[in-house]
């Protein structure tokens, strides 16, 4: 199975699949990286670069909130919520996402 | 929150955390520390560019979250000064009321001043446009003859364009019947000098800028939605002009609409042939846009030296900047009223601020505890400012629907002539600038208390039980000096308001040589392709005068041309025979022999036409005793004299008549000398004078009769009064006295609240010291005098303050004073008088309370 490589995903992509982890509770960046990993079975990893820039554009646009806080391990760490604007952002761009992708895999497994 | 990190550094902790847990992870893994470490930080990615990244989206985010805050803020106070205010809105009322009437004024005059000095002139590049014309000793001013302006138009290499124009009125034929119509004849390039004058159609073509051309005709926006409702069909439409059945090819949108007020154009090859050709007549305005860069001196000289060498052109020329000329007697007076007006908003401003700050005083208890609950004596003095706003605010919106509604009486009172008074109107702009200077004005005025407001010491202030006791000497002083500054405001505007009065009052005093009472005037004007020849005119001229007596009540009817305070000047010299040299330019008036019945002008010596006003009767003059020769000579009765127009022979004086001031009140007379009308072959263009004691209605009424019987087709003809024509002429000087008037009787009546409210306040201030006084024997009327002395005290300082002020400011009314001087003893006398009447006025409320005290209640409060 090919690997999604970090610069083929879509920033829009990787702020949908952010939003997503943290439905799942609240998570500081590593968390959430470790997620997405093991969540896809290792297939889409990014950069943790590119998820920093993620969870920090998505907090300038409320899309998720943050508070410093500590980590299982006593360590200060920045937790990050979703907020209702993100959890709607999520509905409404998830919902388009499967609408295209399942035009796209319509149009390729068409009779030539 | 407390035990964040600070923002510098949180985003580079929050990475550092990342690459730590990830180090661990691949060090649990087996990995040796240093080469975890290093490959924690090459899967991570850029970590520069993402610390930047990151950075910048944290600072945008604690921008918004202050820009947020700051709105939540100002929304709060903003709710909090509207319950405020709503608790007591009474309070309110006098601050937003004498605010909204001053922003009123203050919008009417400004949509004068946007319309008649702001609003752009309809010429592209208008400021490279040019008056040009030839000016005359004696203060005439002469256009140029058509011949010449196509010289010009042709060789004048400094102009980018020229063209002339007549402004002049055309008899229309509408399904109505006939109806006269101001419009102008233009020559070729006319339309070329306006900015995208048209709203659809064309210009005129240089086929039809000539005699045989097409006949067509442009017409106004405004005549096309009143005469024409709007018909999209309007180009190509048919319109009977004085006589031609023309198309219409063109519509002038109304901005672009010059001269002012004109309905129609025409090229004028095809109004007015006959004009072509007489190189004397020298009657087309003139406008030319110059070449960038070129001076009017230039201009002024190309052009003469083009006109000298053909028959009838003058050696030179000179060129006036259009604004100048448009604009020139408008700007001083106008820019007086709008200063004017400033003051009057000053003094508005002033008194509200007192108010306030009273209401300020009043409320100090609310403003001790807001303080001592924590609010910074800056959110108290902003609250206050804010407050200030929001009354600002209600009087701007209160205003300006006021003054939309005032706009119309004030056009009525507006000088008809004023330039560009059709562009007068409450636009956009006028609006957001009353709007913003009332906002400005609303928080000025909440300045001083909110100062007060923000210096107020808790403690003090909640020891205090009695209402105003306890205001600071300083709230005092201030308080007095705002009664101050408003005396000295009352006093600059009435001392203004006082002298033009007085001028006016001296102008109306002004003997105009006649007796205008009783006189009605009629217009009339003939059609030149129907009276062609002078035997036409001279009968229908006779005809009326034969018909005209039976008007009734008639006691006087004459004809007559160039009358006194109709605007119109006809100057010529006059060859006196005797004499080397002609005289100096006098005015030249034709008349009928009545004339001097009807308007009363005395005969000084001999007596008038008698009878000689025909064709072939004696070839006379009637002078007035201002005629001088060169040689210093009068001229008078025997004397014989003729002018330059269509005069060869010399004429022998009658009579001499009375001087007449013909240019107006305020003009001096200039000499006069009176030519048979009938004679002289009548005109196309003249007014019959009819001396009668009934109704002026009923007069009219015949008078028209009489003028349709004579010629059906004649449209109907503008009837006016000599007193009405008079009272016209002073329609500015009318307009600027009434304005400022009504400023100085505001700013007399503001004074006089603010002066009361001020002593009211002190009174109650020093409620225990009066009533101490009274206790110990002062009587009653001299506690009353305590109170007055003080009022006229203050009253005398504003007066000493106003008239320092009044002394310079004042010498901008210089040009529009007549019979006064600057420093009128009379006038500042009377404001004098006015003022520490008004102080006197406003100590006896205040006296009266203070009288009414019971000394030992006082007491008792301790």
């Amino acid at each position: 199975m090919t690997k999604i490589a970090s610069n083929n995903l879509l920033r829009g992509t990787v702020d949908l699949l952010v939003l997503k982890t943290l439905m799942h509770g609240p998570k500081h960046g590593f968390a959430i990286a470790r997620w997405i990993r093991e969540g896809s079975d290792d297939l889409v990893s990014f950069e943790d670069a590119a998820l920093y820039q993620s969870l920090h554009r998505l907090e300038r646009q409320e899309m998720v909130e943050s508070s410093w806080g500590v980590s299982d391990n006593n360590r200060r760490a920045r937790f990050y919520r979703i907020t209702l604007k993100g959890k709607e952002r999520l509905e409404k761009e998830s919902s388009a996402f499967k609408t295209y992708a399942e035009a796209v895999n319509r149009l390729l497994e068409a009779e030539s | 929150m407390p035990g964040d990190p600070e923002p510098g550094r949180e985003v580079d902790l929050e990475l550092e955390f990342h690459l730590q847990m990830r180090t661990k992870e691949l060090v649990a893994s087996g990995m040796d520390p240093a080469r975890a470490r290093r490959q924690a930080e090459a899967e991570f990615g850029d970590i520069e560019n993402t610390r930047q990244y990151c950075r910048a989206e944290r600072r945008r985010l604690r921008r918004n979250r202050q820009w947020k805050n700051l709105l939540r803020t100002v929304r709060d106070e903003v709710i909090l000064v509207f319950r405020r205010m709503g608790r007591r809105p009474a309070a309110s009322v006098a601050p937003v009321a004498i605010l909204t009437v001053a922003v009123t004024l203050n919008a009417l005059v400004l949509s004068v001043v946007r319309g008649v000095l702001l609003s752009p002139l309809p010429f592209s590049d208008a400021e490279r446009v040019a008056v040009v014309e030839e000016v005359q000793e004696g203060g005439g001013v002469l256009g140029a003859a058509y011949p010449i302006l196509s010289e010009w138009r042709t060789q004048a290499r400094l102009l980018e364009s020229s063209a002339g124009f007549l402004d002049t009125e055309f008899p229309l034929m509408t399904r109505s019947g006939p109806m006269m119509v101001e419009g102008a004849a233009v020559t070729a390039g006319f339309f070329d000098l306006l900015s995208d004058p048209l709203s659809r159609g064309r210009t005129f073509t240089e086929a039809e800028h000539s005699v045989g051309g097409t006949p067509v005709v442009i017409i106004s926006d405004g005549f096309w939605q009143r005469v024409f409702g709007e018909d999209p069909d309007i180009i190509g439409t048919r319109l009977e002009v004085d006589g031609r059945v023309c198309e219409i090819i063109g519509v002038v949108q109304e901005r672009s609409v010059f001269p002012d007020g004109s309905q129609i154009w025409l090229p004028v090859e095809q109004a007015s042939p006959g004009l072509l050709e007489v190189p004397g007549a020298k009657i087309f305005s003139t406008r030319a846009r110059v070449r960038p860069g070129v001076g009017l001196d230039q201009v002024g000289e190309e052009l003469g030296r083009i006109s000298a060498g053909i028959v009838g052109g003058a050696p030179s020329a000179g060129a006036v900047p259009l604004s100048e000329r448009l604009l020139g007697n408008v700007q001083t007076p106008l820019r007086l009223l709008q200063g004017a007006v400033l003051l009057v908003l000053l003094a508005a401003a002033v008194n509200a601020g007192g108010l306030l700050l009273a209401r300020g005083i009043r409320r100090r208890a609310e403003t001790a505890l807001r303080i001592s609950l924590g609010a910074g004596s800056s959110r108290v003095a902003s609250s206050l400012l804010l407050e200030g706003l929001v009354l600002g605010a209600a009087a701007g919106v209160i205003g300006v629907v006021l003054a939309r509604v005032l706009l119309g009486p004030t056009l009525a009172l507006v000088p008809v002539d004023l330039p560009r008074a059709a562009q007068i109107s409450l636009d956009p702009w006028v609006v957001c600038l009353a709007l913003a200077l009332a906002c400005v004005t609303g928080v000025a005025t909440a300045a001083v208390s909110a100062f007060a407001g923000s210096r107020t010491s808790p403690a003090t202030l909640l020891r205090d039980s009695t209402p105003a006791a306890g205001s600071s000497p300083w709230l005092a002083r201030t308080m007095e000096g705002m009664v101050v500054v408003q005396v000295a405001l009352a006093v600059i505007l009435t001392a203004g308001a006082g002298l033009l009065l007085r001028s006016f009052v001296s102008t109306i005093q002004e003997d105009p040589g006649f007796d205008a009472g009783n006189v009605v005037l009629v217009n009339v004007s003939l059609p030149d392709y129907r009276y062609v020849d002078q035997a036409s005119r001279v009968a229908f001229a006779r005809g009326l005068l034969e018909r005209a007596p039976e008007i009734q009540g008639a006691q006087a009817v004459a004809l007559g041309r160039n009358l006194p305070i109709s605007g119109s000047t006809m100057m010529s010299p006059l060859r006196v025979e005797g004499s080397s040299d002609v005289t100096s330019a006098v005015q030249v008036a034709a008349v009928t022999e009545d004339y001097f019945q009807v308007l009363r002008i005395p005969f000084l010596e001999g007596t008038g036409f008698q009878g000689e006003d025909r064709e072939n009767g004696e070839r006379l003059l009637v002078v007035d005793p201002g005629i001088v020769t060169p040689e210093g000579a009068t001229l008078g009765v025997g004397g014989r004299a003729h002018s330059f127009f269509n005069d060869q022979d010399y004429r022998t004086v009658r009579g001499v008549v009375g001087a007449v001031r013909h240019r107006g009140l305020r003009v001096n007379p200039v000499p006069i000398v009176y030519e048979p009308f009938l004679q002289k072959g009548g005109a196309l263009g003249f007014t019959l004078l009819i001396r009668s004691e009934a109704p002026v209605g009923v007069v009219a009424a015949q008078a028209r009769e009489m003028i349709q019987a004579l010629d059906p087709a004649l449209p109907v003809e503008e009837v006016s009064t000599m007193s009405s024509r008079i009272s016209a002429s002073l329609a500015e000087p009318r307009f600027y006295t009434v304005a400022l008037t009504l400023f100085g009787v505001l700013a007399v009546l503001l004074a006089l609240a603010g002066c009361q409210a001020s002593l009211a306040h002190r009174v109650e201030a020093r409620r225990r010291e009066i009533g101490i006084r009274m206790a110990l024997g002062a009587t009653l009327p001299s506690v009353r005098g305590m109170v007055l002395t003080r009022g006229l005290v203050l009253t005398a300082v504003g007066i000493g303050f106003g008239v320092l002020a009044a002394i310079p400011g004042t010498r901008v009314l210089e040009a529009q004073l007549y019979g006064v001087s600057l420093g009128d003893p009379l006038t500042y006398g009377g404001v004098l008088l006015l003022l520490l009447a008004a102080g006197a006025l406003a100590s006896d409320g205040p006296a009266r309370r203070a009288a009414r005290q019971d000394p030992a209640e006082v007491l008792k409060e301790g």
